[in-house]
Parts: structure tokens; sequence; C-alpha cells
């Protein structure tokens, strides 16, 4: 057997197992503590390195430390957006139970991290820019992708019953990722007319190794955090959409005595 | 194409024995726009200067306004599940309610604006940009919204839903609607604009069928 | 380099601090907050099995 056939099947057997409530369940119980040990871990280093070690900017001082959590979280804003619109699919197309439980509870974490980059991103602007807000392109498709979480939140709080809310809230996220280019796009347009100066100079190669590295490190942080609250939030919710199934039950009564 | 156009006279002729329908969006929009002389500083500069943007503002809430009821009286008397169960193509037969639902309300806007476009005292050259704008813009904001619509059709009370789920998909035909017209203010060439617009037109009417018909399925059962 | 100037912040004291301690919140509260539902969850279940049992002694 060759090793691409091996991976593979690995793959599939991963895929499959994780595809099964019950199965999920289980492996979660292992995989969660780790998530979350690892996010500990590199947001204790890259707030040390961060906050102590990097050298204050020669044009915005200290102030620039602000970088170490705006970015993450912005970052994050999108990663999640995108993994929850490809569960969404998977979901819709192979009718995976699983796949729908990552995308609703993606959602609210998405959201919250959307919401810090804009809150950071805002504090960061008032020394900058001398103003809490500034139409710029960045913020403004950030406050758009907010109010997309929220719909997608909505709608699936909006139906009676869970399979339908379920395929409505995967239809809006797929139909998110096809727009969030278009506004991306638009947006950028549009603030190159209101000629909003963008000061954040977040180029990767022009940044020192000193100052970069805690930032590579807060961002590894935010995304095993991301798996760790996901891992959480999927937990709770597998229980709550299998209550009345007999291995939850047994395995609530085996954890009670 | 056959099914589409069925679909489209079907519309129009629904439409048309419920004329209240078909006159409030045009009504609101107009309303809308009046509003805003009362709420702004009395200066005529102002208004022309905003009366675009403004105008595209109330294009934008007319068609969310109109979106409620597309599929919605369609779904309670079981047409739509018929459709779903025996239309071979559900994609067409959308696209033509939907393309009736825009004639009816979109193009009956953009007829119209020129009209308002006089009582903000905006130049002539710039109301054909603002013409031609909504023209080419109403048919993607009604597309797009009809995916909303479709997707909370089961529900009682979706207004708001839609609203939300909506109107931030909008914002691109909004930008480049209303950014053509501070553009052409300023004398600038307004061809790229266009052409965004017409892309954008050309995304939804090929994608929103499809996103339409598959929600219909997924919502009703 | 002493404390009182790493607080200080070179002047962006408010900024610098008020980002982290929000992020840290954030990311705290996410944690308690499912964890706190998770016990709720399985209190829950908990006694939906007890109701269960009890129902079946009785019958």
């Amino acid at each position: 057997m060759n090793p691409v056939s091996i991976i593979w099947k690995f793959l599939v057997t991963v895929y499959h197992r994780l595809g099964s409530p019950r199965e999920f369940y289980q492996i979660a119980q292992y995989t969660t503590p780790i998530f979350g040990l690892l996010s500990l871990v590199l947001f204790v280093c890259g707030a040390y390195l961060g906050l102590f070690q990097a050298p204050a900017d020669y044009q915005q001082g200290d102030s620039f430390r602000i970088i170490y959590v705006h970015v993450p979280a912005a970052w994050l804003s999108l990663f999640v957006y995108m993994v929850m619109a490809t569960a969404a699919a998977i979901g819709i197309i192979w009718r995976m139970k699983m796949a729908f439980v990552v995308a609703i509870c993606s959602a609210p974490l998405g959201a919250v991290f959307t919401a810090l980059a804009l809150i950071t991103g805002s504090i960061w602007g008032k020394p900058i820019w001398g103003t809490w807000w500034t139409w710029d392109a960045r913020l403004t498709s950030e406050l758009i992708l907010l109010f997309l979480y929220f719909g997608v939140m909505a709608t699936y709080h909006a139906f009676e019953e869970r399979k339908t809310a379920e395929k409505a809230m995967a239809m809006l996220a797929i139909i998110g990722v096809v727009i969030v280019p278009i506004i991306h796009y638009s947006v950028e347009w549009w603030s190159s007319l209101h000629q909003g100066a963008t000061i954040f100079a977040e180029g990767g190669p022009r940044m020192p190794a000193d100052m970069l590295t805690p930032l590579i490190l807060m961002i590894l942080s935010f995304m095993f955090f991301y798996g760790y609250a996901l891992f959480l939030s999927a937990q709770n919710k597998v229980l709550l959409n299998e209550r009345k199934s007999q291995w939850v039950k047994a395995a609530i009564s085996a954890a009670e005595k | 194409m056959n099914t589409l156009l069925l679909y489209f006279k079907r519309e129009w002729q629904l439409l048309f024995r419920n004329t209240g329908a078909l006159i409030q969006p045009l009504v609101f929009f107009i309303i809308i726009a009046l509003l805003f002389p009362f709420s702004l500083p009395a200066e005529i500069t102002l208004l022309q200067k905003i009366g675009g943007g403004i105008i595209w503002v109330a294009a934008v809430l007319a068609s969310l306004l109109s979106l409620e009821n597309m599929f919605q009286s369609d779904y309670q008397d079981g047409t739509l599940e018929q459709a779903i169960i025996h239309q071979r193509s559900l994609e067409m037969a959308m696209l033509g309610k939907v393309l009736a639902h825009w004639s009816a309300t979109g193009l009956f806007l953009t007829v119209f604006s020129p009209l308002l476009c006089l009582t903000f005292n905006i130049p002539s050259e710039q109301i054909w940009v603002l013409f031609f704008g909504l023209l080419l813009g109403t048919p993607s904001l009604t597309l797009i919204g009809a995916v909303g619509a479709a997707i909370t059709v089961t529900l009682r009370r979706g207004g708001v839903l839609i609203a939300i789920i909506i109107l931030p998909l909008y914002i691109p035909v909004l930008i480049f609607g209303a950014g053509m017209l501070s553009q052409s203010a300023q004398g600038l060439e307004i061809t790229s604009q266009l052409y965004t617009l017409a892309a954008i037109f050309v995304l939804a009417i090929t994608l929103a069928p499809f996103a339409i018909a598959s929600a219909l399925r997924a919502t009703i059962n | 380099m002493n404390w009182s100037e790493f607080f200080h912040m070179g002047g962006y004291a408010f900024h610098v601090w008020s980002c982290w301690a929000l992020s840290t919140a954030c990311l705290l509260f996410i944690v308690a907050f499912a964890k706190f539902r998770n016990a709720r969850i399985k209190r829950d279940i908990a006694r939906q099995i007890q109701r269960e049992e009890r129902h079946q002694n009785n019958s």
C-alpha cells in the first residue's frame, strides 16, 4: 500500500468518525483540553514577547502593541467565516449533521472576534488618526462582516424546526461567502474616493523579526482558542440536539455516579 | 424558457389584480425620499449634492419593503409547494417570477425617479446617470433580495429578518450606484462603475435563481 | 526598564491596556459562558433521566 492511499484512508476515517455526533463527543473530550492548553501557552509567550521584548515602533511608539490583539482578531474574523461557510456547504451537500453544528457554533465566535477587531481598531485609531472612527476600507468591511454574522445567527434562531433552521442558516452563510469579496472590493473603491488614509502598516516582511514573532504567536494562540471554544460549544450543541438519544443519557448517568 | 415566460405572465396577471401591492412600494419610495428635505437644513445646494444618494437609499428601502410578499401568498395557497414538486426547472420559473416582480417595483421606481430628481434640483445630466444607475442596479437588488425572501418564506414574521439578512448584501450595489453620481458630479468618467454594476447584475441573474430554488427546496417540505 | 514605565506604555497606557484587557475578557467570557452552559445542560439532562426513572418505577 502506498503512503498516499494510507493518508487518504486515515482522512476518510477521521471524516466519518467526526461526522457522527457520538464519536465527535468522545473525541472532543480529549482534544478540547489540548487546544485550550496550546492556546494558553501561546498567549502567554506572545503577550510576554509582545509587551516586554518587542521594541517600540519608531512612528507609533508603544501604541503599536495593540497590533498583537487587533490583527489576530481581524484575521480570525475572516478565518471563522471561511470555516463556517465551508462547514455549511459540507452540511448541505453531504447532509452531515456535525457540519451544521460546527457552522452554527462558529457564528457567535466569529461575531465576537469581529467586534473585538472593530473595537481595538477604533481604540488604536484614536491616537493614530486622532478620531475613534474613520471610514477606512478595512474598518468598514469588518463592520459589514459583523452584520453578516448577525444575519446568520438571527436566521438560525428564527426557525422553530432545527433541520430547517440549519439549512436556512447554511444557505445564507454560503451566499455571504460569494458576496464578501464583492463587498470588500466595493468598499475599497468607495473609501479611495474619500481618500481615507490607511496607516496600518501590517505588511509582513517589512516588520522586524522581534515584532513579527509575537504577532505570529498571538495569531496561532487565537486560532487554537477558536478551536477550543468551538469544541466546547459544539459539545454543548451535540448534547442539546441528541438529549433524547440513549448514548447521551448513558454518558450523563455515568458522569453523575 | 417557456416556464420563465409562463411564470412571468402569471405573476403580472396576479399583480394587476392587486393594484394596491403594485403602487405601495412606489408611494413608499417617494415618501422616504421626501422625508429627507424636512430633516436637513434648508439649503438648495446641499439637497442638490446629496439628493442622488437619498434617492438610492429610498430605492433600496422600497425594494426591501416589496420583498416580503414576493413568495408569501404563493406559499400560503400552496402554489409554491406544487411548483417545487412538479416544476422541472424551478430555477427558470422563479427567475420569471422575480423578473416580473422587478418590472412591477424596481422598473416603476426607476421611471418615476427623474420626477424626484426635479424636486431636489438635480441637474439634468445627473438625472440620466441616476436613471441608468437605477435601471442597472434595481434588478440586482430584487434578485439578491429574492434569495432572502426565499430563505425566510416559511416564517410568519420574516420582515425584520429579511432586512437584517439582505441590507448588508445590498451595499455593493448602493456604493457603485450612488458613487457613480458623485463621480459624474465632479466631471469624472463613470463607465467603470457602469460596467461593475452590469457585472454585479450578470452575477446576480446567473446565481440567484439557483440560490432561490435551493433555498425554497430546503425550507419548504 | 521599571514597572511604572512599563504600565505607562509611552503615554498610550489607556489605549494599549484597554485593548488587551477587553480582548482577554472577551476570550475568558466565551470560555466561562460555554462551561456554564455545559453544566446547565448536563444538569437538565440528569433531571430528565431521574424523572423518567421515577415514572417507570411508579407505573
